[in-house]
């Protein structure tokens, strides 16, 4: 597998350069490590097995980008291609663990620790992924702004940094956006 | 329904506002803006109601889980000679089975680990086959012994091991309460068997709880030995560099492992500070909770951790036997603190030496005795402010005035929480001096002033004259010396040995001063750090006297350890070889090294530094064997300790580069030399002292195998940095001229190499002893140059007076003396 860190900072400026071809061959290399990075980290350091998406893409930032050569507009894109990639697996994996509970009915949880949450239901997640279909023809950057809330778990101010719009136009969207997703997904 | 865009756009512009109304004054806004589209007002009163209903779902990022992707064997399944029973865990870097191999009609019975998938099998197998042989020598009592590796069927490699039965080592201080001596002493058996591994080069790589089991009679066994190494994508089988998806637990992981850098004995130092930390706290030393990753790492690297003693919480006193937290708290505070926080230090070199000096540490605090950890001092704290911030504009040194006065400030509390009340108010007033004097000269230096961004070497430029009336005055003396050392060190770390030479000459006035004719430590450092200081400027026989001066003046100071010693007069011979007395410096070498075995562990420094100066001298005399094996022992011993890429590898390099050249193997030596040379440019840069030194080394091989051009290339490259501040003292300057001569000599432009070899004389002769070989060796070429340019005379006279000399300086069997010999014969004798 093609993964060299001074491979993605080289595509994240090329794209920074106005190159968007960069955008299509980045995705494919961040999303492939994103998962080995996933499968690594959830293998040797997550006691309950699971890992957050944002701890995930930030440390896939530190690893893979050369933080001395990208720019801010670097960094926000890559934040922006993980958070998509991100989406793709976590809609991936509900699908295929929608798929096996059809064979075997109860899941054994690894984890013995009451502070875990509950996780969120696979049909959730993949309902967010079809509502967001829909919003994405409507309006592209409230979909963004989706995609990196919830599938990469970014604060409304890193979302801002990413989006390149301010703290409050996040913050309201993010009402609507959620309020949306809510309809869509009560509505099926 | 499907959405217009249009009509999106108007309900963006407004939902936010309605969302945060409620009742009739939401019925009334939403009246207004919809007054003749229902349409519009239908779907923003759905929405309205999903705003109303969503609470705080879709805030909360799925987690990702486990997927399956494990590696799995079925019990009863056969892998290898082995059969699996049950599965006895998941994680590290797979599952774990218990399983048993059926010998002679008895089941021995070992823990099976199955390498999760998506690793490259080979290359995983490949180390492991390289590695079994040491890994199987690591017998040790609290060590699971490593028994076998390798494929199954459908290509997954696995590991067996010695099956251990006990508990994770947190769980088991916790579930028991012990007391904090309990858990020093379950530690120090922690501490033996990492310091045994270290012993046999095996450094562990992933030392964190869960590889740590107590078993029921309270002896620890540590697993997974090894295996990090095994498992390290990036650990190329020839590596020097290593980054990117190193297996590792990143709260165990040392901030040069974070950093991506070469992984060493100290990192595991490191990461049984955060394991002893943890052990006695109950936390880790830098909190990970809802902290995002970012954050965890950038603290690592930059933040200095809290010391254990003041993390305890009620909660977490109740899991020891202390009954409250403020009488855990006070066990804790002071020795085991600075234990803990010696181990936890940023800077590798700065933790304990070895596992063993620690775990000495530990006991000696158990027996009641005076540990050897203490707290960073304060010149310490400064200079390190100062190099991180060496690039840092003066806006940003204001910062760390205020990170001063807060290292004061705390420096401050520390100390007044013990007994040490007056140290501590003697510390503070030091610091805020100290404090005063940097912002005043940051001030005085301030973008507004001068017009444009003011470096930190511009601004402590700007401070050096201004320490002797900012520090005037006997009962302020010894402050100006620690700063104007402290100051000097700094540039000297940074590579401006032009600018610590003055502070340097300056601090050990003052300290003489000071000491009034007494003898002691500090003025002895001080007497070392500017023989160092000389040393890097090529000033030889004046850093060889004050390397023997202070040799004297440590061997006066009652008590002082002979190890110590012994490095110092490592230095000794280090100059004694430098100025071509290589037997005198083969004998010292041998002697330091005889001594540093039987006293250091192979992890000291000295003593690879030692071997590198002795094999370096040992090439010097021609006994290349000797000198080979003395090289390649230091580098192993490089690569084990402080990583590959590290700067003593290119050290240990660069001369074996040399023994390789006079043995003839020419393509190898090129090679060696290529590495040392990359080394340094990563890590100095391309035009430092030190990286020039390698490139010589680098210019002569290239010169043996007649490649004239690449090396007139290189050549002209460092003459070039003449004119960008260069001094005409470093040595690689003239070694560059004599490349070039010697090149255009060949090339039938002998006129033109006259003049670059009478360069290179002239510039060796003003800093080496006219008496040292490397001189002859500038005679000879000049011979050589002046015959091929029809100076035939004069240029044979140079032959032979070349090789008089360099016989008399190193003998005549020396490999270099043969090369005088050769050149003479060539060009002198016959015609």
């Amino acid at each position: 597998m093609e993964r060299s860190p001074s491979d993605i900072t080289r595509l994240l400026l090329d794209l920074s350069r106005g190159a968007p071809e960069a955008f299509d061959r980045l995705l494919p290399v961040v999303y492939g490590e994103l998962k080995v990075l996933a499968g690594a980290q959830l293998r040797r350091e997550r006691p309950d097995h699971t890992l957050s998406p944002t701890a995930l893409v930030h440390e896939a930032f530190l690893r893979l980008v050369d933080q001395q050569a990208v720019s801010w507009e670097g960094r926000s894109h890559f934040f922006g291609i993980a958070a998509r990639a991100m989406r793709q697996i976590l809609v991936d994996h509900a699908r295929r663990r929608t798929a096996k509970k059809r064979g075997r009915q109860h899941q054994v949880t690894l984890s013995t620790d009451p502070a875990i949450a509950t996780p969120i239901p696979d049909d959730e997640i993949l309902g967010v992924d079809e509502a967001l279909g829909r919003l994405a023809e409507v309006d592209p950057r409230q979909a963004r702004l989706v995609e990196l809330r919830y599938f990469a778990g970014l604060s409304i101010e890193q979302a801002a940094d990413v989006v390149g719009v301010s703290v409050a136009t996040v913050k309201r969207d993010w009402v609507l956006a959620r309020a949306f997703l809510q309809r869509e997904l009560t509505r099926a | 329904m499907s959405l217009s865009p249009d009509r999106w756009r108007i309900i963006r512009g407004v939902f936010a506002d309605l969302a945060e109304l409620s009742g009739p004054e939401r019925e009334r806004r939403l009246a207004e803006i919809t007054f003749n589209d229902p349409g519009l007002r239908t779907e923003i009163e759905a929405l309205l109601v999903a705003a109303d209903q969503v609470g705080d779902r879709f805030e909360r990022a799925p987690m990702l889980d486990d997927d399956g992707d494990q590696p799995s064997v079925a019990i009863g399944e056969r892998v290898g000679p082995y059969r699996v029973i049950r599965e006895i865990g998941q994680g590290g870097m797979g599952t774990v089975y218990e399983a048993h191999r059926d010998e002679g009609g008895f089941h021995k019975r070992v823990a099976l680990k199955m390498v999760a998938r998506g690793r490259d099998s080979d290359a995983i197998l490949r180390r492991f086959r390289y590695e079994r042989q040491i890994l199987a020598r690591l017998e040790h009592r609290n060590i699971a012994a490593l028994l076998d590796g390798g494929l199954t069927e459908s290509g997954q490699p696995y590991f067996a091991m010695e099956y251990v039965e006990g508990e994770r080592i947190d769980h088991y201080c916790r579930d028991r309460r012990l007391g904090v001596r309990d858990r020093l002493q379950l530690f120090r058996q922690v501490c033996s068997a990492v310091h045994y591994a270290h012993q046999n080069l095996v450094v562990h790589r992933d030392l964190k709880p869960s590889n740590i089991l107590v078993g029921s009679d309270g002896t620890v066994k540590l697993l997974d030995f090894g295996i990090a190494k095994l498992l390290d994508p990036d650990e190329a089988d020839d590596q020097l560099t290593q980054t990117g998806l190193t297996p590792m637990t990143t709260a165990y992981a040392s901030p040069e492992q974070l950093a991506g850098d070469p992984v060493t004995t100290a990192s595991d130092i490191y990461s049984l500070g955060v394991l002893l930390y943890e052990i006695l706290a109950g936390r880790g030393p830098f909190p990970t909770g809802d902290v995002p990753v970012l954050e965890i790492r950038r603290r690592r690297l930059e933040s200095l951790p809290l010391p254990p003693s003041r993390a305890v919480t009620a909660e977490m006193a109740s899991l020891h036997s202390e009954p409250t937290a403020r009488r855990l708290q006070r066990v804790l505070e002071g020795e085991l603190d600075n234990i803990v926080l010696m181990a936890l230090r940023k800077e590798p070199e700065r933790r304990y030496p070895t596992v063993e000096s620690m775990s000495d540490d530990l006991l000696r605090f158990l027996a009641g005795l005076p540990i050897q950890a203490t707290p960073d001092s304060l010149g310490y704290r400064v200079g390190r402010m100062i190099r991180r911030n060496r690039l840092a504009v003066a806006a940003a040194s204001l910062a760390i005035v205020a990170v001063l006065a807060g290292a004061a400030a705390s420096l401050w509390q520390a100390g007044i929480a013990r007994a040490e009340r007056d140290r501590a108010e003697h510390e503070r007033q030091k610091a805020e001096q100290v404090t005063e004097f940097f912002r005043s000269v940051f001030l005085a230096a301030s973008p507004l002033k001068l017009g444009r961004d003011v470096t930190v070497v511009e601004a402590i430029d700007a401070a050096v004259p201004r320490i002797d009336s900012a520090f005037a005055g006997p009962d302020r003396l010894w402050l100006k010396t620690a700063l104007q050392s402290t100051l000097s060190t700094t540039f000297f770390e940074m590579g401006l040995p032009v600018k610590a030479l003055p502070l340097a000459e300056a601090a050990l006035r003052a300290r003489a001063t000071l000491d009034s004719g007494r003898v002691t430590l500090d003025g002895a450092n001080q007497v070392y750090d500017l023989a160092g200081v000389e040393y890097s400027l090529g000033h030889l026989v004046r850093a060889e006297s004050l390397f023997r001066r202070s040799v004297a003046m440590y061997e006066a100071l009652p008590g002082f350890d002979p190890t110590e010693l012994a490095r110092v007069w490592g230095q000794v011979a280090m100059l004694a070889g430098s100025q071509g007395r290589h037997a005198e410096a083969i004998d010292i070498q041998k002697r330091t090294i005889d001594l540093l075995r039987a006293r250091v562990p192979p992890t000291d420094r000295s003593l690879r530094v030692a071997l590198i100066n002795y094999g370096a001298d040992l090439t010097e005399v021609g006994r290349l064997s000797e000198g080979e094996r003395s090289l390649r022992e230091a580098a192993l011993l490089v690569e084990t300790t402080v990583g590959a890429s590290h700067d003593d590898m290119a050290a240990a390099l660069q001369p074996l580069a040399v023994n390789l050249m006079y043995a003839g193997n020419l393509a190898a030596a090129e090679s060696v030399a290529r590495r040392a040379h990359g080394i340094l440019v990563r890590s100095r840069g391309p035009d430092n002292t030190a990286t020039l030194v390698a490139l010589r080394a680098l210019m002569n091989v290239l010169v043996e195998q007649n490649r004239c051009q690449d090396a007139m290339g290189l050549a002209r490259g460092v003459i070039a940095l003449r004119e960008r501040g260069l001094p005409e003292t470093d040595l690689s300057l003239g070694s560059a001229y004599l490349v070039l001569g010697e090149c255009l000599g060949r090339n039938g432009q002998a006129r033109d190499g006259v003049v670059a070899v009478r360069e290179a004389l002239r510039l060796r002769l003003a800093v080496l002893p006219p008496t040292h070989w490397a001189v002859a060796y500038g005679r000879s070429v000049l011979g050589e140059v002046l015959v091929r340019a029809g100076k035939v005379v004069e240029g044979r006279a140079l032959l032979d007076q070349a090789y008089h000399e360099m016989t008399t300086a190193l003998g005549p069997d020396n490999p270099r003396s043969r090369q005088a010999r050769a050149r003479q014969e060539r060009w002198g004798l016959a015609s």
